[in-house]
């Protein structure tokens, strides 16, 4: 293929078509229609629902609009947040993309200070994949987000405030990570190697940083037990993250690289990393519990999440995994258990939000839960099913993540395995 | 106001003439200055008005921003209502904004009950209500009592009532006593001579039975008694079969099977006589007959353990309660009770339960019942004109004692059925909605379908509404000024409503609506009158015509041609002068030495009337006593002021023990227990009983949205044992059907309603299409209840219906 | 100036007077779920005799409030007086401040696509002898608003004189609604827990002037 040098990189010439009509794109495309129809649907919903309050009859007391919105006020359904739970399934694939996606990130990272050379091979690949994951996330959240608003974030700013930490974490982190892969796939490469221990030291503590901000994030939320409880959220966080991540290389590794002679030897590293880490992970799981506020841990041990945890979790991300990974195996157990964690790390996030808003806040004195209405029953768990429209923008949301990598390897070709310094 | 004259069956023959009053104002000035729009509408604006949500009357503030009201708030000046607004208060506002209200007059197109109207001006309106009245006065010769009509309270009832009563000259008239508080307003007036107001500020021991003080709010007695109970200097007993949010506020709840109250009062009077711990000075001084009635409970062995086996409740709980009331006496109230009657012997349990009160001596003095007093205002009157063809009313004999107000149910089925005397041919209907407030809904639109001419005055397009031929649209209560009002009680006043805004739509207030009529109606009626009645034809041969149209009231709008605001300045400033009456339009309340007495103490706080000039004991003492500082003497001690010798407002001027002027009309002179009236529940069958909740007045509030938000529907509330044993869970729906009726609600399963009893309230379930938000919306309660009415005055009995459950 | 408000619970009875004062005084949203305040009623049977408790709720204020911690622009900030109110129009609705509430006093006002909450009523409140719409329309007078700065205020000298205890004391976020624990002792027992703490003035007050010392420099005038 013809090639265009420049800033030293070797970018693909390539066709209009070759660039937006390939199959992996088309691909992307559907899932992008999905999203762009969820976030019609949201944004209808958020922008656009027919709300009434009190003073508007007064205004304009023969409107019919407004008596049909008084009428869906009170005998149907208005508005996008329901009170209960207002983080929701955004929330879960913001905080699955973002941190499975810099969970790969990191990973590269230790490996090449632990002169994993195979992973080195392979980083520009792994690492446009885990960025292509944080865009993914950060796009849910827009979507999440009220962003005609979002100018306030820079004028008026609450510096301690996990979520506005977000905005200078992530301003940071994207071109940190950029300037990352560039040196990875740059000709450049007496001026790369020269650069690379302190670029590596620096992403170390860039991720670690990150990590703990996205844990104070749940943390400074004073009600919700499940997530001020639990021990040491920020490793949590990366130890279940590293679990999804290595899920997500052995996918592209096999999409990527399973032709090639090093395949096998690829996927036995990521079976041993990940044999690892879903054992930490497990022991984890074990000791978590314990420690957390008992109304959360047993709505999600033993109350309406069982099922969810022990065989969408547990099962999925744990014991799949460890029985198709604790011996060395064919690439094909690795593929299996890879494509196991995905789900369950999905999963695993779900609980973590739902169940974090499981238990209602109405529990005021112990002396029962609370109910605002007459006729109404007070309930012990809260629980609100995602929209339509939610669900369309996370399955989306993958197309853009797919759409990114694309993008990324038809210009660089970051498919390929390099020789890294 | 007061009619001069009186009925025509009292008189024989010759005309008497009355006391015309009023200024004469020329009829042009009033129109034009009710035409007269002021373009400049002040930025805000804060104007005195009472609410009319419910019939406690609150005083209120009406904020007005730019011609539209923002907000209700309390008037602080005003004694009865304590310086609050309930939710219904507050929500005022969305009654007034009703998308749904009647905006303009209409006519019906289609078949009565269908909903089809077309719209109409109020000439149209007028005329067609002309033509067919005309048509059937001819037809049925004058007899003016063929058109019946009825009432809801309100403060602009006694207009509507002035037409109809007074000019138009029907017998038939109903409101809502009968299905409301009749036997208990009458119970306690033939006993101790009035109703009386219960001291709840200063009562140390209330027994409220049915009474649900926290959910069917009464000023004062809601605001007062709250403050009060657990353990604050009121000891509050609740017997009820619901454990309503009274009951929550309680000392001591006792649940009591519906319809055996009567047999847990013998009781009591049983314990409080043979135990001899009434007080028996006081008795001996002020009752008459009481050794009538002591045999009369002695020999009849209404002893607890009696009671027990009728009621459930224990024979220890009965004594103790007796008691317990008697030893906290003179300060010990058996509360009245004020809602709809509940069995046949209602009347007899009203009576009882003002004799057990007045055995502890507890009335006209301060902790007990007490009558208060009332501030005159002056009398506007009119001329009633006679009419020798209008019959008597067709429900006299329905009962032992109907009263001007009739018996609704009786009237009603007399209709339906076929047994008038004569044609009732139409029907006037002013703020009430029978289709759903009168027990036995299919037997209402049976009456309706009888008639060839109903009329409806309204705000909303009620169930009996869409019943009518002819709708009249009324403004709300904020866009009207009404006939100034004086509160009678401990701490009396004056109150008026003002007009916050102009009425909208093309909406009157029901003077405007009844002048209009009037003038319509006036001479093509006369005509009908010449025609029929033979005392009128025969005056004429000796009077000149236009002269005796005038003068003996035969123009039917003469009362109605001045100005609400005129009449009301004409009334208050005979009694009280210039001054207060600019106090009275500033503050929107007025009573003597206001502006001295009142005291704001903190926001919470507002003093009335200081602590020695509140009006306890009111009574003529027999004794000789300077009564003027001797009860206002904050130190005597009530038990001292209770043992006086006192004039009831009784026939013989003492608590009346044995009313022998019953007797004669087949009624018990005394409280009697009769097994045969008490309706048993068979197995597997539930009785239904009906009530309140504090977001809702009765139906009038069923289509407004802000209280809608607070509650949406009604759940029938069911044992939840036995809901457990049918299988019915919360939320279900159940059909529940009675010998009249059925209807489709949901379960709500609780601990807090007896066996064999179901509950739900009153005030849903319209069928109406013209109400969006109220359109079967939950269960109408009087589409199951059956009609069976009571004998002493023909009041329906509410909780006589037995029903079956089954889930759908 | 530090505004809280007591409530005497125990005169309350759920005609939710209050909760359509606030709705018509500040024209919030319409919908069940949307109030900014609201009794919480918690039922049972206690030996099989029935009970009910009732506790009027909203937005306490709290002088260590978590949503003013969390909110990213300043949307959820402290006004005058340590009253908690939200800017419509900086809220980026990250719903962050309703995660981190821990009384439930917060919702979603999608007329203004914006949180909302109790304010105090700051518009009427705060002038000399005015008070929250909640408190003028209260048929058992449940409501005492005040600042607790001042001596003098109606709060000041009804705290002085009961013992009160706080919602969910144990998030540590100093609340400014005083729940008056009723003399009577039964009832008093019956509508806390165990866990309860029961305080006094005098107890609080240093603790509180404390706190408001720390974060009053965050006061917006």
């Amino acid at each position: 293929m013809e090639k265009i040098n420049f800033i030293g990189l070797d970018i693909n010439k390539t066709t209009i078509g070759g660039l937006l009509l390939n199959k992996t794109m088309l691909f992307a495309y559907a899932l992008l229609a999905l999203a762009a129809f969820g976030i019609y649907e949201i944004f209808d919903v958020r922008y656009f629902s027919a709300a009434a309050n009190a003073h508007a009859s007064g205004l304009n007391p023969t409107s019919l609009e407004l008596k049909e919105a008084m009428r869906l006020a009170v005998f149907g359904d208005v508005g996008e947040v329901n009170r209960n739970i207002p983080w929701t399934l955004f929330i879960v694939n913001y905080m699955y993309m973002i941190y499975t996606g810099s969970g790969i990130i990191f990973l590269v990272a230790l490996a090449e200070l632990m002169n994993f050379h195979l992973v080195e091979k392979a980083a520009a690949g792994f690492m446009v994949a885990g960025i292509a994951m944080v865009f993914a996330g950060l796009f849910t959240i827009a979507t999440d987000l009220n962003m005609l608003n979002m100018v306030w974030m820079v004028l008026t700013p609450n510096v301690g405030a996990g979520m506005w930490l977000m905005l200078p974490l992530y301003c940071t982190y994207i071109p940190f990570v950029l300037f990352e892969i560039y040196l990875v796939l740059t000709h450049k490469r007496a001026w790369a190697k020269r650069l690379a221990l302190p670029i590596l030291v620096l992403s170390i503590i860039v991720d670690l940083i990150e990590y703990y901000i996205q844990a104070k994030l749940f943390s400074m939320n004073t009600a919700r037990h499940l997530w001020t409880e639990f021990p040491f959220l920020t490793f949590y966080f990366i130890i279940s993250a590293f679990v999804s991540s290595l899920g997500v290389m052995g996918i592209v590794s096999f999409l990527a690289h399973r032709q090639k002679h090093e395949y096998g030897a690829l996927m036995e590293l990521n079976r041993k990393a990940m044999l690892f880490f879903v054992s930490i992970l497990g022991v984890y799981e074990i000791f978590a519990y314990m420690t957390v506020d008992k109304d959360w841990a047993f709505l999600i041990l033993f109350g309406p999440f069982r099922y969810v945890y022990f065989i969408g979790y547990i099962f999925l991300t744990l014991t799949l995994p460890f029985l198709c990974i604790v011996k060395p195996r064919k690439p094909i157990f690795t593929l299996i258990a890879s494509i196991s964690v995905v789900i369950g790390g999905y999963v695993g996030r779900y609980l973590f939000v739902y169940g974090g808003n499981a238990n209602p806040m109405s529990n005021r004195f112990g002396v029962g839960y609370e109910k605002y209405d007459f006729y109404a029953l007070s309930k012990p768990f809260n629980y609100v099913a995602p929209h339509l429209g939610e669900i369309l923008i996370v399955v989306g949301s993958i197309g853009v993540a797919v759409a990114i990598y694309k993008l990324f390897d038809v210009f660089l070709s970051v498919g390929e395995l390099r020789e890294h310094h | 106001m007061k009619v001069e004259i009186s009925r025509r069956r009292f008189l024989q023959g010759s005309v008497a003439l009355s006391i015309v009053g009023g200024t004469a104002l020329s009829q042009t000035s009033i129109l034009a200055e009710n035409a007269k729009k002021s373009k400049e509408l002040p930025l805000l604006k804060q104007v005195p008005t009472i609410c009319e949500m419910c019939v406690n009357k609150c005083a209120a503030i009406a904020t007005v921003k730019n011609g539209i009201v923002t907000k209700l708030d309390p008037n602080p000046y005003f004694p009865k209502s304590r310086n609050m607004l309930c939710a219904r208060g507050v929500a005022g506002i969305h009654a007034l904004y009703d998308p749904d209200r009647l905006k303009y007059p209409l006519i019906r197109t289609g078949q009565r009950g269908d909903g089809k109207y077309r719209r109409a001006s109020w000439d149209e309106a007028y005329a067609f209500i002309q033509e067919k009245l005309v048509k059937i006065l001819d037809e049925e010769k004058d007899n003016r009592s063929c058109i019946g009509y009825c009432a809801g309270e309100g403060l602009a009832e006694h207009t509507f009532k002035t037409f109809m009563a007074d000019k138009f000259g029907s017998s038939n008239f109903l409101n809502h006593s009968t299905i409301c508080l009749q036997t208990a307003v009458s119970g306690y007036t033939l006993t101790i001579g009035g109703y009386g107001q219960a001291d709840l500020e200063n009562a140390k021991y209330v027994i409220m039975a049915g009474a649900n003080r926290a959910e069917a709010i009464l000023t004062p007695d809601t605001m007062d008694m709250f403050k009060r109970t657990r353990g604050r200097g009121m000891k509050l007993v609740v017997v009820d079969p619901r454990f309503t949010n009274s009951a929550m506020h309680a000392d001591t709840y006792v649940p009591i099977k519906p319809g055996t109250d009567l047999a847990f009062v013998l009781a009591l009077t049983y314990v409080a006589i043979s135990d001899q711990i009434y007080n028996r000075s006081y008795v001996a001084k002020n009752f008459v007959d009481f050794d009538k009635y002591k045999k009369h409970i002695i020999e009849n062995e209404y002893t607890p353990e009696w009671a027990e086996k009728i009621t459930g409740i224990p024979a220890a709980t009965i004594c103790k309660i007796a008691h317990d009331f008697m030893a906290n006496a003179p300060q010990a109230v058996y509360y009245q009770g004020r809602r709809t009657t509940w069995s046949k012997n209602d009347f007899q349990l009203r009576r009882a339960m003002a004799l057990f009160s007045a055995l502890g001596g507890g009335i006209d003095v301060k902790g007990g019942i007490v009558f208060g007093k009332k501030l005159p205002l002056g009398e506007h009157t009119t001329t009633a004109p006679m009419y020798a063809q209008a019959k008597p009313r067709i429900d006299k004999n329905l009962a032992a004692v109907v009263g001007a107000t009739g018996t609704w149910v009786g009237w009603r089925n007399m209709v339906a059925e076929g047994k008038s005397p004569y044609p009732i041919r139409g029907m006037f209907v002013y703020k009430q909605n029978p289709m759903l407030s009168v027990p036995n809904t299919a037997k209402t639109r049976q009456m309706f379908e009888k008639m060839d001419l109903v009329v409806v005055i309204d705000t909303m397009p009620s169930d009996t509404a869409m019943m009518a031929d002819v709708i009249l649209p009324e403004c709300t209560y904020l866009e009207r000024e009404d006939p100034v009002q004086s509160f009678a009680g401990i701490e009396p006043a004056i109150a008026v409503r003002e007009k916050a805004i102009d009425p909208m739509y093309e909406t009157k207030p029901v003077i405007e609506i009844m002048r209009g009529l009037a003038q319509k109606l006036s001479k093509p009626l006369w005509e009908i009158t010449k025609k029929y009645d033979e005392d009128v034809q025969e005056e004429l041969e000796d009077t000149d015509e236009a002269e005796f149209y005038e003068e003996n009231g035969f123009d039917l709008s003469e009362p109605f041609m001045h100005s609400q605001e005129e009449t009301n300045k004409h009334l208050f400033v005979e009694k009280y002068g210039e001054e207060a009456w600019g106090i009275l339009r500033e503050k929107g309340v007025f009573y003597p030495n206001m502006l001295s007495y009142f005291k704001k103490i903190d926001n919470n706080t507002y003093q009335c009337y200081p602590k020695d000039r509140k009006f306890y004991s009111v009574l003529k003492l027999e004794e000789e006593y300077d009564a003027e500082t001797f009860l206002h003497d904050l130190c005597v001690n009530p038990v001292d002021i209770a043992d006086l010798k006192r004039s009831f407002n009784t026939p013989n001027k003492k608590v009346e023990c044995y009313l022998g002027s019953m007797e004669s009309r087949g009624v018990d002179p005394m409280p009697t227990w009769k097994d045969e009236e008490f309706v048993k529940v068979p197995s597997g069958q539930f009785k239904f009983i009906s009530g309140r909740h504090a977001q809702f007045t009765q139906n009038s509030s069923q289509n407004n949205i802000m209280l809608l938000e607070l509650m949406h529907e009604n759940y029938i509330w069911i044992n939840d044992q036995e809901a457990k044993a049918l299988g019915i869970a919360f939320g279900d729906t159940v059909e529940v059907s009675s010998r009249v009726g059925r209807v489709r609600i949901k379960a709500y399963p609780t601990p807090k309603i007896v066996p064999q009893t179901v509950f739900y309230i009153h005030g849903f379930g319209a069928k109406s299409e013209g109400l969006t938000f109220a359109h079967r919306n939950g269960a109408s309660d009087n589409e199951i209840i059956e009609d069976t009415i009571e004998p002493v005055h023909g009041c329906a009995n509410m909780h006589d219906t037995i029903v079956s459950i089954k889930k759908v | 100036m530090n505004y809280a408000m007591a409530l005497d619970y125990q005169n309350c009875i759920n005609c939710k007077a209050c909760e359509v004062a606030c709705k018509e005084e500040n024209g919030v949203q319409l919908g069940a779920d949307k109030q900014r305040i609201w009794i919480g009623v918690v039922e049972g049977t206690i030996f099989g005799k029935p009970f009910i408790n009732l506790y009027p709720s909203q937005c306490n204020h709290c002088i260590d409030a978590p949503c003013v911690n969390v909110c990213p622009t300043n949307a959820s900030h402290f006004a005058g007086g340590g009253i908690v109110k939200v800017d419509a129009h900086k809220c980026i609705l990250c719903k962050g401040c309703m995660e981190a509430c821990p009384y439930d006093a917060r919702f979603v006002d999608d007329t203004m696509v914006a949180v909302d909450k109790c304010t105090f009523c700051d518009h009427r409140s705060l002038v000399e002898g005015g008070t929250t719409a909640c408190q003028a329309t209260c048929p058992t007078k449940v409501r005492v608003f005040g600042d607790l700065d001042d001596e003098n205020s109606d709060i000041v000298k009804l705290l002085k004189t009961k013992r009160f205890f706080f919602q969910k004391e144990h998030t540590g976020t100093l609340p400014k609604l005083f729940y008056i624990l009723p003399d009577d002792e039964t009832y008093a027992k019956q509508s806390v827990s165990h866990q309860t703490k029961i305080h006094t003035w005098d107890e609080i007050k240093p603790l509180y002037a404390q706190a408001r010392e720390r974060r009053s420099k965050e006061w917006r005038k």
